[in-house]
């Protein structure tokens, strides 16, 4: 999933850094994510893993960096 | 190329709109420009107004228009029925493109703009050509990366049941279920052509054409996420997508071309809860800025107020909320002028300078000509509110030539100004805090942004001491000497260059007033709400109520 999860921010998320060089715990936002990229890296996290998104999960930290991806990934029972 | 603008459809709920014109005046092809909603209308009124004149150029009419509730157009986002009154809007500029004289109509539509214009072709029937313009897939989905991205970026208060926020508007309950109800009904008179261009990224919408039963021509969207998700400062036209569109829609051939004919109608009456009001397209000063001047019957004898653009959005302001403001306070009795200055929105380029450009030197003489056309015997009496950009430039402006009031909403004050780029900086500013190339690494590099929350403070103080001569409490000295009443609405970052200024002789005249947490570009409902009902207690409190009305007070 992490892997899945990585090369879907690779392709939406428009990092000024790279993100294979940032760690799980890495900002995403503080690396140039901006507001319109998190949305497309949402529908993009929710075409790869067939999940929607509540809204009470729409905030800046559900999508912070990649392990607060998973986890609220692995809260929606995702099954890969 | 002509462009007029003019005010059509239900003269009880008037529409706003433009038609550009080919130079000859002669066209047989009318190509009607259905704009996106929202945040998106926003970001695209300047991309549609060059295409429109583009289109004109190639020898098409070209109408763009404002929805009913949007721009210029009468009534609000809030009100019941979007959808149809949308979609009613579109059918009222096919009809205007008609009487002008120009039988073969074409629609061209953006985002959830495209879904609407593809709607309506298949239930109108008659559409020459259709351009799907990086459509949304429904307007399920439109709704729903809208109001993400709204959650993504803003603290939400809650709203009534089934409301949703997207940037900078609400949508009823009603206006999120019709949206997503909405399809492409089966079309018996369908569209002879369809071109669909799709980001690269994204599959083309093909839901919208599937009904309509024509197979559609593909290409691409270049530039989209450039228009359309940058901040609205570094916004970019597609200048490829548009002129793919121009030479797709083309008349081929040497079609006959009859004359135009546009009707004439500068004005229009509006209703603002029981008050009637008019308002009146205008050209201010030699250089054609363009402007909306909203009036009451019995306007009151107190200064005129002067809305000036944000950043480079349009005159409508900064989340429609020139508009919103210019009614309720005509309705209270004040005359309102929301304007384009010189090279923005819908106003001429002065000789000599690049249009779209914010904060060049000229927007000092854009204001004081607005100021004299708004109120040639005494150009002082007016009150200057301004947003960003527009909140420096009146500030700027009132230091030049004094005015009643100026209501300045999250002003910056530290930017580079755009002279610097061939000279120095414009004597005029006196407020300005240039910003330096290492300013500018320290404040763009996103590695740093843990570390600029921490020094703001300490940050300042050092601007300011660098800048001794541009602290404010020499300028807000001479404000204060001019008797111009100053209010001052921003969140913490937007307000501490201010926080020199309270204490002093005549600080009654001076209020700053700091809104915790205040978006910058006031996407969040609540953040509107709260700077409207400070500007207008400001209103009432000071320029309001010894005012009698103008017309007793000239007939006395």
């Amino acid at each position: 999933m992490r892997e899945q999860i990585r090369q879907v921010i690779a392709e939406h998320a428009r990092l000024s850094t790279p993100i294979e060089v940032l760690g799980d715990e890495g900002d995403l936002f503080a690396a140039g994510m901006t507001s319109h990229a998190s949305v497309n890296v949402m529908l993009a996290l929710e075409d790869t893993f067939e999940v929607e998104f509540p809204e009470a999960m729409l905030r800046k930290s559900t999508f912070a960096n990649v392990a607060s991806i998973e986890a609220a990934l692995c809260e929606l029972t995702v099954s890969v | 190329m002509t462009a007029t603008p003019l005010w059509f459809g239900p003269e009880e709920r008037p529409l706003f709109g433009w038609a550009h014109q080919p130079p000859d005046g002669r066209a047989n092809a009318a190509v009607v420009l259905c704009p996106p909603l929202a945040r998106e209308l926003t970001c695209t009124h300047y991309t549609y107004r060059l295409l429109a004149e583009a289109l004109a150029e190639a020898g098409m009419l070209a109408i763009r228009f404002d929805y009913d509730g949007t721009g210029d157009s009468a009534g609000s986002d809030r009100d019941p029925g979007r959808v149809e009154a949308w979609l009613g809007s579109i059918s009222e500029a096919i009809a205007l493109a008609r009487r002008c004289g120009a039988p073969d109509v074409s629609l061209v539509g953006m985002r959830v703009g495209a879904l609407l214009a593809a709607v309506s072709a298949a239930r109108l029937g008659g559409i020459d050509s259709l351009v799907l313009w990086d459509a949304v897939a429904s307007g399920r989905a439109f709704v729903r990366e809208q109001s993400a991205l709204q959650r993504l970026r803003s603290d939400l208060k809650a709203l009534g049941e089934g409301q949703v926020e997207l940037p900078g508007f609400i949508y009823s309950a009603e206006t999120v279920a019709d949206l997503g109800a909405l399809r492409v009904p089966q079309a018996s008179e369908p569209p002879r052509r369809v071109l669909m261009l799709s980001r690269g990224d994204r599959r083309p919408a093909r839901e919208l054409t599937e009904r309509l039963g024509v197979d559609p021509e593909l290409g691409e969207a270049v530039g989209q996420d450039r228009l359309l998700e940058l901040e609205p400062l570094y916004h970019e036209v597609p200048a490829e997508s548009s002129a793919t569109i121009v030479e797709w829609l083309r008349p081929g051939g040497t079609p006959a071309r009859a004359g135009l004919s546009v009707p004439e109608c500068d004005v229009a009456t509006l209703d603002a809860d029981g008050i009637r009001l008019t308002e009146r397209s205008v050209w201010l000063s030699d250089v054609a800025m363009f402007g909306v001047l909203t009036e009451p019957e019995k306007p009151l004898e107190a200064p005129s107020i002067m809305l000036l653009n944000a950043g480079n959005d349009w005159h409508v302001g900064p989340n429609r909320l020139w508009v919103d403001v210019a009614r309720r306070w005509a309705a209270m009795g004040f005359r309102c002028l929301r304007f384009d200055q010189s090279g923005l929105g819908d106003s001429a380029t002065r000789p000599g300078t690049r249009p779209h450009v914010v904060r060049l030197p000229e927007a000092f003489e854009d204001v004081r000509e607005a100021q004299e056309a708004l109120e040639p015997a005494d150009p002082t009496n007016v009150i200057m509110v301004g947003l960003c950009s527009g909140g420096y430039q009146a500030l700027e402006n009132a230091l030049v030539r004094p005015a009643r009031g100026v209501y300045a909403i999250n002003p910056i004050l530290h930017f580079t100004p755009p002279e610097l780029a061939w000279g120095p900086m414009d004597p005029r500013r006196r407020i300005c805090f240039p910003s330096t190339s290492l300013v500018s690494v320290y404040r763009r590099l996103p590695l740093l942004a843990p570390l600029r929350r921490r020094l703001r403070g300490i940050a300042w103080r050092a601007v300011r001491l660098m800048h001794r001569d541009r602290d404010p409490s020499s300028w807000l000295d001479q404000l204060r000497a001019n008797q111009v009443r100053v209010l001052v609405v921003g969140g913490e970052n937007e307000t501490r260059p201010f926080g020199s200024s309270s204490g002093r002789e005549g600080a009654e005249l001076i209020e700053i007033d700091v809104v915790p947490g205040l978006d910058h570009a006031l996407m969040p409902a609540w953040h509107r709400d709260a700077v409207i009902e400070r500007m207008t207690e400001h209103l009432v409190k000071h320029f309001a109520p010894a005012a009698a009305p103008r017309a007793e007070r000239e007939s006395a």
